[in-house]
């Protein structure tokens, strides 16, 4: 184990090597495709041929009579035809009536090697009767169009109505008005989804996931099981190689698939998706369109902004059932991190035959943040006002109200972003743009800023914090490291909450049998919500620890302390005690729990006639600014500098804020140059990793400057905020403001790929 | 189907003789993991592409999951198992991705360790392009590559700690 780092007695603020990174980096880590045991058989799914069909018959005969298929279930075989959620728009688990996209589940094997699945796979025959298909959303509102589902495609509508945009309008000097298109991506986590299950004695299940969400994982299979509790299902967390939202509902699915083949088989079962699989099935970040009409007056004040939202949720829905995150967040993060006192937001998530749309890294803010920074960008160019102090005049502070008229009384960090980004770039010296370089690429400069809503409303969050016998600290918050390094930050937290040394922690993976509930990681939520049920646990175990080593010592708890892990008194130094000591007189079993505490965050407070009110408790800020070569004629796009800037409230660990922004520069990089689901009539073409392009070490910037505000927020732990999501938010709008200052062409639809920034040079010469 | 043909095939990993009958259709992958229980070689893509199933062969760095597993007959294959292990400590390299920060999921980790020993093989102070060069065969989803690099570069230069410290702030954090 790594030596824990003497920072002078003070844990949070300071960089710990990850607790598990030495295990990961040795080789050593378990995921859950690692998992062997004696008689598991391989579970495999049969996919649908078709984009939407109704199914007319399955017939497994044939495969049944495979040698070593042990079991096969068809969607007949399931009473009452289960969802992957109570939402009667869920993912049917197998599908029996019809099939509405390319990913649905037609049957599912357990068989004893993977060869004997996949001869049955190819037996299973399937009748189907195809139905017309549709993929683009605003079409799918539209009458005539096919029906997915009864009581018409539109899953939710959700608006905003602040002050009077058009009399705001009205009082505009100018008016930016445009449409943005953006593509769905996909995780592409490199741990494919998968599962493990596993009957027990008792007729319970013991289920194994790489999950984002161990509880409603636990929840669904015991529903769908039809087993009386959900003590029934032990479920054990697997490292996730990666998650970015996507490990959500994609692991409830395949948890059940598992289960119900164990089930149907009374033998452990693995379910391992293809690559293939994983792209055409799993969710995706939510594609849209965005119409945005935004007025201005002369010296830079933004009076109105109408935005307009299709929201394309594929053929099911997911997390958050009628309210998709990304169908929130994009309604309350429409205009970005602006004072607009006029707001008139309409936002449709609307059903087609792609593959649902899920959660994914900041659920539908990235987008409206490729729309709404660069209007701003346009704003500035129209007014003739640099961007920085577009955004500077304009931006939220301590004081402002949001487009949903939420008072901000604290922890508005945007402006300090935007002048760390200002100097670190050396913006006001850049005078670069649009300047043609000896090898004839045109550099430019932009810059974009954003928010991001920080963790649930009303998201509770237990912790319990254990003495084990040799006298460590477990603690167990029920969340999970996703390689976040949250096992770290949470322990950092109770670290310097108990005066206990950082080197005395342990983290498990979440076990249902030893952690409480925390909430799923998810939302940029477990630092500031679970990180405060661990704080208030801590606290609470701290008192514990004196209580007990009164005991002992014969002292008065009331003149101990806690101090570098040993209890001490105040007035006799020399009396003291271990927390090894006292672990060897109290715990008897394994661990003794010395301090539990739950944490509930506010409740999202909202009118829902005007869509007003307090939809997150607290919000995130950033600003990035990018510099790139463009080369007009192949249209390649060189990012050679990211300069990026994040208010995260505090950083319980510099070098996790630092991981976290480099990896959402990444992402977002991905998002603006490259990445795509390329889809014809629902049908994806590049369901591989050699067409489904993400960006290599070749592709990122030379330069990545990351800089930390710190705007502490009162009901996060130490301040904390989150950081997870916000730092890939502004990514591809800073890149396409950057482009545009370099070409004079305006990119409205992602990805910029060399052949569309090619061909659009191209049309602007002639 | 008819199950394929077998072949008995020898080899060493890391250094320990393995003999094991095969399939003449299984991949190296196959083999480390399913056969040989030697999970610390991930696959991501099976199609040569994202390099988490790297190992080093006869002193090259390839792909197992293209790598049929009776072409490394005779072969000395190299893993990270053979690196260095928790027990045992840590190669340098492990050692320094860990603390850099270098890996998040962990999930490419293995892979790119093992693909930064080869590099560090033949090129012992190898420049920040020519790690990029080298590494453009190894994905990683989560961290950016930045802080891989500063751990290669670290190594290269005989350390295993960030160097200058990755910037801390230590303040007394305020109460709750
Ligand atoms: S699994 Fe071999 S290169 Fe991806
Ligand atoms: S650390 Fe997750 S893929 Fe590299």
């Amino acid at each position: 184990m790594a030596e824990a780092k003497d920072t002078g007695g003070y844990v949070v603020g300071s960089n710990q090597t990850f607790l598990d990174a030495p295990e990961k980096a040795s080789g050593s880590a378990v995921y859950l495709d690692d998992l062997q045991m004696a008689g598991a058989l391989v579970g495999r799914a049969l996919r649908s041929e078709h984009v939407h069909a109704r199914i007319v018959s399955v017939d497994a005969k044939e495969a049944r009579k495979v040698d070593g298929v042990v079991a096969i279930l068809t969607g007949e075989d399931l009473p009452g035809h289960p969802r992957a959620s109570t939402h009667p728009r869920a993912m049917p688990i197998i599908a029996w009536d019809r099939v509405m996209y390319a990913g649905d589940v037609v049957a599912l094997i357990a068989a004893e090697t993977a060869e004997a699945a996949e001869e049955a796979v190819g037996k299973i025959r399937v009748k189907y009767e195809p139905l017309p298909v549709v993929v683009d959303p605003e079409e799918s509102m539209a009458k005539g169009a096919p029906q997915l589902w009864e009581g018409g495609n539109l899953l939710n509508q959700a608006k905003i109505r602040k002050g009077n945009a058009e009399e705001g309008f009205r009082s505009a000097d100018i008016i930016i008005e445009n449409e943005y298109r953006t593509q769905s991506v996909d995780h592409l986590y490199l741990e494919v989804e998968s599962g493990f299950a596993a009957p027990l004695p008792d007729g319970g299940f013991q289920i194994w996931n790489p999950t984002q969400q161990p509880f409603p994982v636990r929840q669904n299979v015991a529903r769908v099981l039809g087993l009386k509790s959900d003590s029934a299902i032990r479920f054990i967390q697997t490292l996730p190689g990666g998650g970015f939202g996507g490990k959500n509902e994609a692991s409830i699915e395949i948890s059940v698939r598992a289960a119900l083949l164990a089930h149907a088989a009374q033998r452990p079962v693995k379910l391992v998706y293809s690559r293939e699989e994983s792209l055409i099935s799993s969710s995706k970040r939510h594609g849209t369109i965005i119409r945005s009409r935004t007025g201005a007056t002369k010296d830079g004040r933004l009076v109105a902004a109408e935005v307009e939202i299709y929201l394309d949720k594929g053929a099911y829905s997911a997390s958050g059932g009628d309210t998709p995150p990304a169908f929130k967040r994009a309604t309350y993060h429409a205009v970005g991190p602006y004072d607009v006192p006029n707001v008139h937001v309409d936002v449709y998530c609307v059903h087609t035959n792609h593959p649902y749309g899920g959660q994914m890294r900041g659920p539908g803010v990235p987008q409206v943040h490729f729309a709404c920074e660069q209007q701003m960008d346009q704003i500035a160019e129209a007014l003739e006002m640099d961007p920085i102090e577009l955004r500077r005049i304009n931006g939220l502070k301590v004081g402002s109200r949001t487009s949903a008229n939420q008072y901000l009384p604290e922890s508005v960090g945007l402006l300090k972003t935007l002048g760390k980004v200002e100097e670190a770039s050396g913006w006001l010296k850049r005078n670069g743009s649009s300047r043609r370089e000896a090898d004839g690429r045109l550099r430019g400069f932009g810059v974009a800023s954003c928010m991001y809503g920080t963790g649930n409303a009303y998201s509770p969050a237990e912790a319990h914090v254990h003495l084990t016998r040799s006298g460590k600290i477990r603690l167990a918050a029920g969340v999970v490291d996703f390689g976040q390094g949250s096992k770290t930050v949470l322990s950092q937290i109770a670290a310097e909450a108990m005066s206990v040394p950082f080197g005395e922690f342990e983290v498990g993976v979440v076990d249902s049998q030893i952690d409480p509930f925390g909430g799923t990681s998810s939302s940029s939520r477990v630092t500031m919500q679970g990180g405060k049920a661990v704080y208030l646990a801590a606290i609470k175990a701290r008192e514990e620890l004196l209580r007990l080593g009164g005991h002992l010592l014969e002292v008065d708890p009331e003149d101990l302390d806690i101090s570098n892990g040993v209890v001490q008194s105040k007035s006799h130094p020399e009396t003291k005690i271990t927390l090894s000591e006292i672990a060897g007189k109290f715990v008897a079993d394994e661990m003794k729990q010395i301090g539990a505490a739950d944490h509930i965050p506010p409740p999202a407070v909202m009118d829902k006639e005007t869509g007003l009110g307090e939809p997150y408790e607290v919000y995130g800020f950033g600003t990035q600014a990018a510099e790139v070569l463009v080369d007009p004629d192949t249209g390649e796009i060189e990012v050679v500098g990211v300069w990026a800037s994040h208010d995260v409230g505090k950083a319980i660990s510099p070098m996790g804020v630092h991981q976290q922004i480099d990896g959402g520069v990444y992402m977002g990089l991905g998002f603006c140059l490259m990445e795509e689901i390329v889809q014809q009539e629902g049908r994806m073409h590049n369901p591989d990793m050699h067409g489904y392009l993400i960006p290599t070490v070749e592709d990122i910037p030379d330069r990545l400057e990351t800089s930390i505000v710190e705007e502490h927020y009162s009901n996060g732990p130490y301040g904390a905020k989150g950081v997870g999501e916000q730092v890939t938010c502004p990514t591809a709008a800073a890149i396409a403001n950057a482009v545009y200052d370099a070409t004079g062409v305006r990119f409205q639809r992602l990805p910029l790929s060399p052949d569309r920034v090619a061909m659009a040079i191209a049309g602007k010469k002639n | 189907m008819a199950p394929a043909e077998k072949k008995v095939i020898s080899f060493t990993v890391n250094r320990e003789p393995i003999e094991v009958a095969v399939p003449v259709t299984r991949y190296l992958v196959d083999v480390l993991r399913e056969d040989l229980s030697m999970m610390g070689t991930k696959r991501a893509c099976d199609q040569g592409v994202c390099g988490t199933c790297s190992v080093i062969l006869n002193g090259k760095l390839v792909s197992s999951c293209l790598t049929l597993a009776v072409r490394a007959d005779g072969a000395e294959i190299e893993t990270i198992e053979g690196m260095g292990s928790l027990e045992e400590g840590l190669h340098p390299l492990q050692a320094s991705f860990a603390s850099h920060g270098a890996t998040q999921c962990g999930y490419c980790t293995p892979g790119m360790i093992i693909s930064a020993r080869a590099l560090l093989d033949e090129n012992p102070d190898p420049t920040e392009e020519e790690i990029k060069d080298w590494l453009t065969g190894n994905l990683c989803r989560c961290t950016g590559y930045q802080k891989i690099i500063e751990a290669i570069r670290a190594v290269a230069e005989g350390r295993t700690e960030p160097d200058p410290p990755i910037e801390v702030e230590i303040v007394k954090a305020y109460e709750g």
